[in-house]
Order: C-alpha cells, then sequence, then structure tokens
C-alpha cells in the first residue's frame, strides 16, 4: 500500500497530473462527493480531529482546532495561502502547478464544513504557471458543474476566486494576507481579533495553506484514523518536505512525519554535496533557528523538534556543508527580512536593517570586533531574550524571525564571525581579511580613526 | 505623483535616442471595450470593490508594460478610490513596475540556498554579458535584469525567472546563454536548461518510491522516543538555550 497522500498522482501521472480529465480518471471528486451527499458538517470536522492534521504554512496549529474557533455570523470565507515565499519552501507552487484540482476539491470540503460560499486563492504573483493553471482549473469546474450552484445535486454553492498577489513575502502572515485581498498594503494586523472570527471584510475567516487543505480529500476518503496512524503522535501524517542547500539531489520529498534528518539527507537527499559533511541544518524555513550536526538525529517532529529551540516551520530544510559561508548565508537570510520588513513596526524597519549593514561591514572586510556582540544586542532589542518560540516587540513574528539565524549561527559559529575580523577594536587594518568578498574591498580597509585624523586635518 | 512622473521623464530621456517605435507606449485609455469588460468582471469577483486593484494593476501591466501615472488614475476612476489610494497600496509589491521595463524582465534569484550554488556570481556575470544596470533596461529595449528574493525553487537553485517563467538548475556561467537563448527565439521555445557544471539530478525511482514506502526498520515513533531518550542526558550544544 503506498502512503504518498499529496503527491501521489503527481508521481503516477508526470505529463497531466494538472488536467480535469487525469483528476477524475484517478479517483478525483471522489472524496468531495462522499463529503457533500453522506457526511454531515460535523462528521466533516470529526474526521480532521480525529486526523490530527496540523497546519503547514509555518505555525503547525491543529487545523480542526482553528476551524472549530469559526465566528457564527455570515458571509464567511475561506482564504487559501499560497503566497509562497519563505526561502527554502517550495512545496505550495508544486501542489498549486502540480495538482491544482486536489486543492480546488479540498477547498469544496473545506467550504462545505464551515459554511462558506466564497472561497479565495491568494496566489504569490511570481507563481505565473500556478496562477495560470489555477485559473484554468476552476473555469473548468465550473463548466462541470463541481463549483457554482447546487454542487452535486445539494443545497450547496460555492465561488472560488483566484487572486493573484504582487509579491510580498509578508502577505503570507494571515492578517496581512487578509489586508491585502481587501486592496490594502499586506500590513499584519494586531490579534486579536482573529481572523476566525473578524477576518477578511471584517467577516470570519479560515485562512489555511495550500498543502494543508490539500490532505483534504484523502482523509475523508481514507478517514482520519488512517492519517493519524501514519507519523508520530504529535506529528501526524505524511508531510511534503522541501530539502535545498548542500546536497546531491534537492527537491520535494512526502515523507512520514518523524522521519530522521539523517536519512533524509542521506537517502533522500543522496548525501551532502561536494563529499562534504553537514555544517548547519535550517530546519523549518529561514525564520528557523539553526541546528548543527548533531541534529542528524533528530526526529522530523515538530514538537521534539520544538523542544530543542527551534521549529519544522514550514518544512523547508535546508542544509550547509563544511564549505559553506556561514557569515554570508546568515546575511542573505537577514537581508531577506530586511527588504521583505513591512515597515509598520520601528524594531523590524530600523532594526533588522541595521543588522543586515553590520553583516555588511563583517563581509567586506571591516569587520570590528564588537560587531559580534553589536549583532546580539540590536537583535535582543528586536527580540528580548533571543528566544524560541521568540518575544514580539512587533505586531507580527516576521522580526523575531530574522534574528533567529543571527542568534544560532553566532552560538554555533562564532569563530567563523571572528575569522570576518579583521581590525581592532576600532576597525582598521589589523588582521588578514578572509574570503572572496573581502579581497576586491582592500582598498576600502581604511581606519575609521585615521579617516577622522584625516577629515580633521583637512579642517 | 508628481515625483513619479519625473522620474518616468528621466527614463525616458535615458534611453530617448535607442527607444524602437515598436516599444510600449501608454495609449490614451487601456481599460476601453474589451479590456473593460474583463476589467468590470474582475471587479464583480469581489465582494468589495477595492479587492480588484492588484488584478487590475496586474491587467495593465500585461498591455502597457508597466504602471503609468495615467494607469493609476484609470484603476482608481473604476475602482471609486483616490490615485493616491492606488499608489499608495500598488507601491508596496514588489511586481508593480513604475517606470519601463525590457520586453524579457529576468529576475535572478540570489536568496540563501540559490547564494551557496554561486547565484551572486550569477547576477554578476549577466549584468557584465548584457552590460546593464539592475532595473535598467538595455538599448534594444529586450531586457531588464534585476536581483530577486526567493522565488519558490530552491530545489532548483540556482533559479532565475523571465517574465515569471521559471528556469531551473541553472550554473553561473551558463545564464548568459540561455537569456540569448530567449532573446533570440523567444520565450516559449526554451523551456528548460540545466547548468552545465550542475550534474543531472537523478530521478526518484519507482523502485525507491516503493521502498520508501515499506516499514522502515526504526519507525517515526520509535525515532522519537530514541531521541527523546538521548536528549534526556545533557546534550552539547545541542540547541538548548
Amino acid at each position: 500500500m503506498t502512503k504518498l497522500i499529496v503527491t501521489k498522482r503527481m508521481m503516477e501521472r508526470p505529463n497531466d497530473s494538472w488536467t480535469l480529465k487525469s483528476y477524475l480518471d484517478s479517483g478525483g471528486m471522489v472524496a468531495a462527493r462522499k463529503a457533500l451527499k453522506e457526511m454531515s458538517k460535523k462528521d466533516v470536522l470529526t474526521e480532521l480531529m480525529q486526523s490530527k492534521l496540523r497546519g503547514r504554512g509555518g505555525a503547525g496549529f491543529p487545523t480542526a482546532k482553528k476551524w472549530s474557533f469559526v465566528g457564527k455570523s455570515f458571509p464567511r470565507y475561506l482564504c487559501v495561502n499560497g503566497d509562497e515565499a519563505e526561502v527554502g519552501t517550495f512545496k505550495d507552487r508544486m501542489l498549486m502547478e502540480r495538482d491544482p484540482f486536489q486543492l480546488l476539491e479540498g477547498m469544496i470540503i473545506a467550504s462545505y464544513c464551515l459554511e462558506v460560499e466564497h472561497a479565495f486563492i491568494y496566489c504569490r504573483g511570481e507563481l505565473r504557471t500556478a496562477y495560470d493553471r489555477l485559473t484554468k482549473a476552476v473555469e473548468e469546474l465550473e463548466n462541470a458543474g463541481y463549483l457554482g450552484r447546487n454542487i452535486f445535486d445539494t443545497k450547496m454553492s460555492l465561488k472560488v476566486t483566484v487572486h493573484r498577489a504582487g509579491g510580498a513575502y509578508i502577505a503570507g502572515e494571515e492578517t496581512a494576507l487578509l489586508s491585502s485581498l481587501e486592496g490594502y498594503r499586506a500590513w499584519p494586523r494586531l490579534k486579536p481579533p482573529f481572523p476566525a472570527v473578524e477576518g477578511l471584510y471584517a467577516q470570519p475567516t479560515i485562512v489555511n495553506n495550500v498543502e494543508t487543505i490539500s490532505y483534504l480529500p484523502w482523509i475523508m476518503e481514507n478517514g482520519g484514523k488512517a492519517f493519524a496512524a501514519m507519523g508520530t503522535d504529535g506529528s501526524a501524517g505524511t508531510r511534503l518536505f522541501c530539502l535545498s542547500g548542500d546536497v546531491n539531489r534537492p527537491g520535494n520529498f512526502e515523507l512520514e512525519q518523524g522521519t530522521t534528518f539523517r536519512e533524509f539527507v542521506d537517502r533522500w537527499g543522496q548525501g551532502v554535496r561536494n563529499n562534504s559533511t553537514v555544517k548547519a541544518i535550517i530546519p523549518g524555513g529561514a525564520s528557523a533557528p539553526w541546528f548543527g550536526a548533531e541534529a542528524l538525529d533528530y526526529p522530523m517532529d515538530d514538537d521534539f523538534v520544538a523542544s530543542k529551540g527551534s521549529m519544522m516551520g514550514s518544512g523547508g530544510i535546508m542544509i550547509m556543508n563544511q564549505e559553506a559561508d556561514i557569515v554570508a548565508a546568515a546575511w542573505r537570510l537577514v537581508k531577506f527580512f530586511a527588504v521583505e520588513s513591512c515597515g509598520q513596526c520601528t524594531p523590524c524597519r530600523e532594526g533588522i536593517t541595521w543588522l543586515s549593514d553590520i553583516y555588511e561591514r563583517l563581509l567586506s572586510g571591516q569587520g570590528r570586533s564588537q560587531d559580534i556582540d553589536l549583532l546580539l544586542d540590536i537583535g535582543d532589542n528586536i527580540s528580548p531574550g533571543l528566544k524560541w518560540p521568540p518575544v514580539y516587540t512587533t505586531i507580527c513574528v516576521l522580526a523575531p524571525s530574522a534574528v533567529a539565524p543571527i542568534e544560532s549561527s553566532i552560538r554555533m559559529f562564532r569563530g567563523d564571525y571572528e575569522a570576518r575580523v579583521t581590525g581592532g577594536p576600532d576597525g582598521g587594518p589589523g588582521g588578514t581579511a578572509t574570503g572572496a568578498d573581502s579581497a576586491s574591498s582592500g582598498s576600502r580597509r581604511v581606519s575609521l580613526t585615521r579617516r577622522k585624523l584625516e577629515v580633521r586635518a583637512r579642517q | 505623483m508628481g515625483e513619479m512622473g519625473q522620474s518616468e521623464q528621466v527614463n525616458e530621456e535615458k534611453s530617448g535616442t535607442v527607444k524602437q517605435a515598436d516599444a510600449p507606449k501608454p495609449p490614451g485609455l487601456v481599460f476601453q471595450g474589451k479590456m473593460l469588460e474583463r476589467a468590470k468582471a474582475k471587479i464583480a469577483e469581489y465582494p468589495q470593490s477595492r479587492s480588484a486593484v492588484m488584478p487590475l494593476a496586474h491587467m495593465y501591466m500585461a498591455a502597457v508594460g508597466h504602471l503609468t501615472d495615467t494607469g493609476m488614475r484609470e484603476i482608481a476612476r473604476l475602482l471609486r478610490l483616490t490615485p493616491a489610494e492606488v499608489l499608495g497600496t500598488l507601491s508596496f509589491y514588489e511586481m508593480f513596475k513604475m517606470a519601463p521595463k525590457g520586453r524579457y524582465l529576468v529576475s535572478v534569484c540570489t536568496g540563501m540556498p540559490c547564494q551557496l550554488y554561486g547565484a551572486r556570481q550569477l547576477l554578476d556575470n549577466l549584468l557584465e554579458h548584457f552590460n546593464v544596470a539592475p532595473h535598467e533596461v538595455t538599448g534594444d529595449n529586450m531586457l531588464s535584469i534585476e536581483e530577486a528574493e526567493c522565488q519558490a525553487a530552491c530545489g532548483g537553485a540556482p533559479c532565475l525567472e523571465v517574465n515569471y517563467r521559471h528556469f531551473e538548475y541553472l550554473a553561473p556561467d551558463t545564464a548568459a546563454q540561455l537569456i540569448e537563448d530567449i532573446k533570440e527565439r523567444g520565450l516559449d521555445t526554451v523551456l528548460y536548461r540545466r547548468g552545465a557544471e550542475s550534474a543531472p539530478l537523478p530521478p526518484i525511482s519507482a523502485e525507491e518510491i516503493a521502498e520508501g514506502m515499506q516499514p522502515k526498520l526504526l519507525s517515526p515513533k520509535e525515532a522519537v522516543a530514541r531521541a527523546k531518550a538521548a536528549s534526556a542526558v545533557p546534550a552539547s550544544g545541542g540547541g538548548a538555550k
């Protein structure tokens, strides 16, 4: 018996898994028909509860619990979060491109349970192929009578709108997504009120990740217990793990949760690139604190990874081998957050940009010995205590996320940072610079003190 | 709005001498006839018309190439907003370009996994090969190159997008040839290209899939139990804070 769930169809039908014909030929719409005709709304929620499915967008909140919080008023909305932009995560794009009907069937089931008549897919603008296929899929389903009025001759009607976004990472935060969908800047909102009570157009709204919704057809067809039988107690079922970085075969792999990192890297990733060994592991997308090589024996399980001070997050696992430039890698992640900050909160807007600037000073060979502690100090102002799960000084979790790679990489690889410090406490051409970036910047390596003296001399 | 108009003028002056007749030019009114019908249908899809601001901007960009002052006024009129509200929203998002772009917009991802595979070098090589600065248009109006954030293709690093179509498994030294091919033959004919340096990825075989689905020696539940037992002993530097 196969245990592939969301990637089954695209593995079996690599050439046409995204067409309606292929979808219906391979058992498509059976689950939606079953749910709408044979199951009550309560049954659907019960199955989901038994499946122990947890959200796959990053926070890992139990999906059934989220649904049970939905407010009592109407209209209600369902928003599927397809704004995938977390560094190291590329599963939703694959699901939207290769199996759009599976997602839409999941949306029909979810809308039935939540009594939603208008559902949205918030598709990231840069994913043009995904948007095109989703739009076409919605049209085909409308023409075939699977969307619209009286689906499967029941009282249910559903309209699906595919919304093409404009390219902003922060729009993946659920309240920012709602702001963006309403036609405003993608600014996160303070919670409460939670979207389940007051979301899109101030109506009860459920926001779920693409992968989360894609599991629904299988769960309704095979039962929640069959799903919960896979994986671990805390993290039931399979999960689409994204493997990238220094491995021989990067890609998406659907595996049972609880598989160890070692098996994931050695067997599915076919080992570390360039016959090297693992130096650092990022277990759950750019926001997650890093692990060292000792984490290879950890299981990929939400609760366990959380107990070690990081998170499985969005399931984007990045591997760095011994040759990787740790400081440059951390800088690029920090810069990502600096670029993508929405600008509402000062610690994030100013702080992360400042952190990124300090990294650039280190990388250009002008690092000062106090810069490493300065990074931690600014980080501590953004996320007091440098803990994970973090303490916020901002509306959303983007700012503490930027601090996570800094804190964890300095804690584990302080030597790599110290090798970048070339000057004394005041800067200056003290030591020798390492790395390619600093080679070209030799002429810029002028002591700040000397520069001050020159300025004074000119006056 | 005034500021934006100025920057447009500057851009036109810069490329004024080489501007071709077929370069995208904002026509009088974009949302008219069929386009207006499509726009109205789009607005009707949403419970509140303001939600259509990004979809309409995408439609306008597809027709004109970039967002102009007049375009944003048109969108504002259709949605009963002020032009400032439209600009205020759209300027937040990366994809809405307020200055003319080349026919092919090349967005090179330099995110962390791509950086590990030499994306920075790839971007530098491209800029050097086509002799153009980031966000500028080449003399023949064909190309704009920009540095982009993660494009959800980290498994195929380094990657880039041409008019938001993905090209993965590139290499720093072959990307320029890819863009030359696209320039010469059009985007639709160039489907896929791997870098010379990157070895072809071994596909996942059917046996491997079947094997992977068999119960493993250590079940996930056992793995968790074992790891928990192991971590009861204080681990050395194991992320404990």
